[in-house]
């Protein structure tokens, strides 16, 4: 019955949603205040009935009911009870519910946000996220409804959750990609919200920007927290591998880094407007086609859900409807928009201009990339695929080209700089990062390559800019501590998240140049040196898991002489689907990182083992969680903060008086 | 002009819409051969029917020939060889045999019990 309950819930979501897409819309565009005024209520009663939905699904699985269609497919009475409740979105339909409850997440806290906004923005803001609502939960409801039952041979065992599925990885990284995917909505709805009103001031992207900052947070760690998974849980030391679905993920937020610098140069200086209005439909717009990509069936990925061509369909007539829509609005709205000011040549107006630039020519490829088989299949003219050659020989340009602009513009001012200064500033410290750069690169390994050390030498380039600007910004000041201080939270967080973008930098470069693999066959007792390191392999040994049975292999690493570590990877099987996993043993450092795998089981005892040497790989998530936290810290920044104290202190003054 | 450039994007959409409906028509796991309409590989083996004969590729060129490559501890390809017989006599299909890792002797008594339809056979030890 509680699986009915979650169904009636959904629906139920959807008929708010209905409402919600309607009335407040109407509202708005007659200026009827009663009718604006049902956009809050109706918000929070859709996320409740989506919170009671979710809730049903969590309870099917946390009580093993293989009724549940659903619950049968993905979950199993042996599987921990965490598992369990991750299960909720290890397929496609549980995955879906999550995607439409985390939208209604995002629509609450704008609805219970928004009393700063004027009623009319406010309504269609919460109106067009309706609408979005709507698309989804009607698609979940009518082609993939997790509530469907198996009553007829109703299963005495679940089918299990796929074992690549069991791990940490699949509790958290699912939920946080998806609340940055979806916290673009609220970008893309305050957008659609000020095409359809007209009014496009300056006010408007203050407004946007700490959603915009928060998602984006959100989807930095999503995706870095995938990569982390993929490295540990594949069991093959790879952390990117352009797969479509990677791709899907990471062209959203491309487009929303331009998006979070574009709405800073709309908020300060009144320029770039329409720009930013098509990026935010634009970043929004990839979130989508992500969805349509990884569950219609139209791209083979290793992150496909059940591919499905009618699925496929449903989503995009909704893509058709909302993208179209959007990008139909944008063409007949946008073109009265007018710039509030203008630039010279040399200012941080246009580094950013550049930055944008890039941005969207980096997203622009990888998208070329990730669509170029599709589009060669339905030209007739065969089946190809395009991989990491195609993806890194693109990328690596780009993505330094980008930093050496980073390096500048941080050190730009608004509207005018004088070049002089700016080379006075830069130069000095330019050759001081090629120095660095060269001579850390020869001290860590003294066979240099080019790609490595430039990534080095503007790394140490935008370290020293982002310290000069901090330094310029305090040396004025006689108590330094003060200084600091009085700077706002959005200047910290720009610094930390630049400064993670370097430290991503640094670990991709080291680790993709100097990384070493080995794969050998060793019996007992056998040793191999890589890198100074020595690794003895002593045997495995069978041993019992909950629900799985596992070859435990033992290798002890020396370094140089001394004992360094103990690892243990296994090979485990899983009885209730049939599957075997290579779970990896990693011994992770901070700037180094041992990473040891069983192979296959050979002749005579022996195994075939994969071991490999993975400098500063950390430093990539590390760089993720920096730029996550500088995101969400953004957040915080006084200016939007209530003005509270402006009311509470009328009254005294007019006592006084 | 710039009122053109504004359509951009949407005509970009609308493109890239008619694009994913031919998509979903379509099985990107459905892989064609990559060897359709290369060379057939050289090779010399033994004859299965007359140890001391030997063939080459060019035995089997001049006509469209069926190559089927069998064993007898092969279960399908027992399955399969009625309908090869089918071809062989009612079709007139010419039907090159190969067999592989087998034993002459034994082949030779199994097409005799389940009827030889190829013109010719050779045997392959191993992989080519």
């Amino acid at each position: 019955m509680i699986a009915e309950l979650g169904q009636y819930a959904l629906i139920l979501g959807l008929v708010m949603a209905t409402f919600l897409a309607i009335i407040p819309m109407y509202g708005a565009s007659t200026g009827n205040v009663f009718w604006m005024s049902f956009a809050k209520p109706l918000a929070k009663s859709l996320f409740l009935f989506l919170l009671i939905s979710m809730l049903c699904l969590v309870y099917a699985f946390a009580t093993d009911d293989f009724s549940v269609e659903y619950v049968a497919g993905n979950s199993n009475s042996a599987l921990p009870i965490y598992f369990k409740l991750s299960a909720v979105w290890g397929g496609h339909e549980g995955s879906l519910l999550l995607w439409v409850f985390i939208l209604t997440c995002w629509i609450f806290a704008v609805a219970v946000k928004s009393d700063g906004l004027p009623l009319d923005i406010s309504a269609r803001v919460l109106s067009v996220l309706g609408m979005v609502a709507v698309g989804f939960a009607s698609f979940t409801l009518i082609t993939s409804s997790p509530f469907e039952r198996l009553l007829i041979n109703t299963p005495v065992e679940g089918a299990d959750l796929n074992p690549l599925l069991q791990d940490i990885g699949l509790i958290i990284h699912p939920p946080l990609l998806y609340m940055g995917y979806v916290g673009f909505s609220v970008a893309f709805a305050f957008a659609i919200a000020a095409l359809l009103s007209g009014k496009l001031d300056v006010a408007w992207s203050r407004w946007t920007r700490p959603w915009t900052n928060v998602s984006w947070a959100f989807l930095t760690i999503g995706i870095t927290l995938g990569s982390w998974w993929a490295y540990y849980e594949l069991g093959w030391g790879g952390w990117w591998f352009w797969d479509p679905v990677e791709n899907a993920s990471f062209m959203p937020w491309l487009a929303g880094t331009a998006l979070v610098h574009s709405l800073a140069v709309t908020e300060k200086r009144g320029l770039f407007k329409s720009w930013t209005l098509l990026l935010a439909i634009f970043t929004f717009s990839l979130s989508l086609l992500g969805t349509f990509l990884v569950r219609s069936g139209v791209l083979t990925s290793v992150h496909s859900f059940a591919a499905d061509p009618e699925r496929g369909l449903y989503i995009l007539v909704l893509l058709a409807i909302t993208v179209g829509g959007s990008m139909l609005l944008y063409a007949i709205r946008a073109y009265d928009m007018k710039s509030e000011s203008d630039f010279e040549l040399c200012s941080r107006e246009t580094l950013l201009l550049i930055n944008n630039l890039v941005l969207v020519t980096i997203c622009a490829m990888i998208l070329i990339g990730t669509l170029y088989p599709l589009l060669i299949d339905a030209m007739g003219a065969g089946k190809i695929s395009v991989g990491p050659p195609y993806f890194n020989a693109l990328f690596v340009p780009f993505s330094l080209i980008l930093c050496f602009f980073m390096a500048i513009g941080v050190s730009l001012r608004w509207k005018k700089s004088s070049v002089s200064a700016l080379v006075k500033q830069l130069l000095p410290s330019l050759i001081i990062s090629v120095i660095l750069g060269v001579v850390a690169a020869y001290l860590y390994n003294e066979q240099m390559t080019l790609k490595a050390t430039i990534a080095l030498v503007l790394s140490f380039w935008v370290l020293i800019s982002l310290g000069l600007d901090v330094y310029s910004k305090v040396k004025n000041s006689s108590v330094k501590i003060l200084a600091v201080k009085k700077m706002p939270i959005s200047y910290w967080s720009m610094q930390l998240a630049h400064l993670g973008v370097v430290v991503s930098l640094v670990g991709v470069a080291l680790v993709a140049t100097y990384s070493q693999e080995r794969d050998i066959r060793m019996q007992v007792g056998d040793s191999i040196e890589m890198e100074g390191y020595r690794f003895e392999f002593k045997g495995v040994e069978k041993r019992q898991g909950p629900n799985y049975t596992s070859d435990t292999g033992t290798l002890v690493v020396y370094k140089g002489d001394n004992f360094f570590a103990k690892m243990h990877p296994e090979k485990r099987f899983y009885p209730a689907r049939g599957t075997v996993m290579t779970e990896a043993d990693i011994d992770a450092g901070a700037f180094l990182d041992i990473f040891v795998a069983l192979g296959e089981p050979l002749a005579d005892g022996a195994w075939a083992v994969r071991l490999q040497y993975k400098p500063f790989i950390r430093w990539i998530w590390l760089g993720g969680l920096m730029m996550m936290f500088a995101g969400l810290l953004s957040a915080f920044d006084k200016r939007y903060k209530r003005r509270d104290k402006q009311r509470s202190t009328s009254t005294p003054v007019a006592s006084l008086a | 002009m710039r009122r053109i450039l504004l359509f951009v994007p949407f005509i970009f959409c609308i493109v890239l819409g008619v694009l994913f409906v031919k998509g979903l028509s379509l099985d990107p796991t459905e892989l064609p051969s990559a060897k359709i309409g290369k060379n057939f590989p050289s090779f010399e083996l033994p004859s299965v029917r007359d140890a001391d004969k030997v063939y080459t590729q060019t035995d089997m060129q001049g006509a469209v020939r069926l190559v089927n490559v069998w064993a007898t501890w092969c279960p399908t390809c027992k399955q399969e060889h009625s309908y090869l017989n089918k071809l062989a006599t009612t079709q007139g299909v010419e039907i090159i045999g190969i067999n592989y890792k087998d034993d002459r002797a034994k082949a030779k008594q199994w097409l005799k019990r389940y009827h030889d339809p190829y013109i010719l056979i050779s045997m392959m030890k191993k992989a080519v």
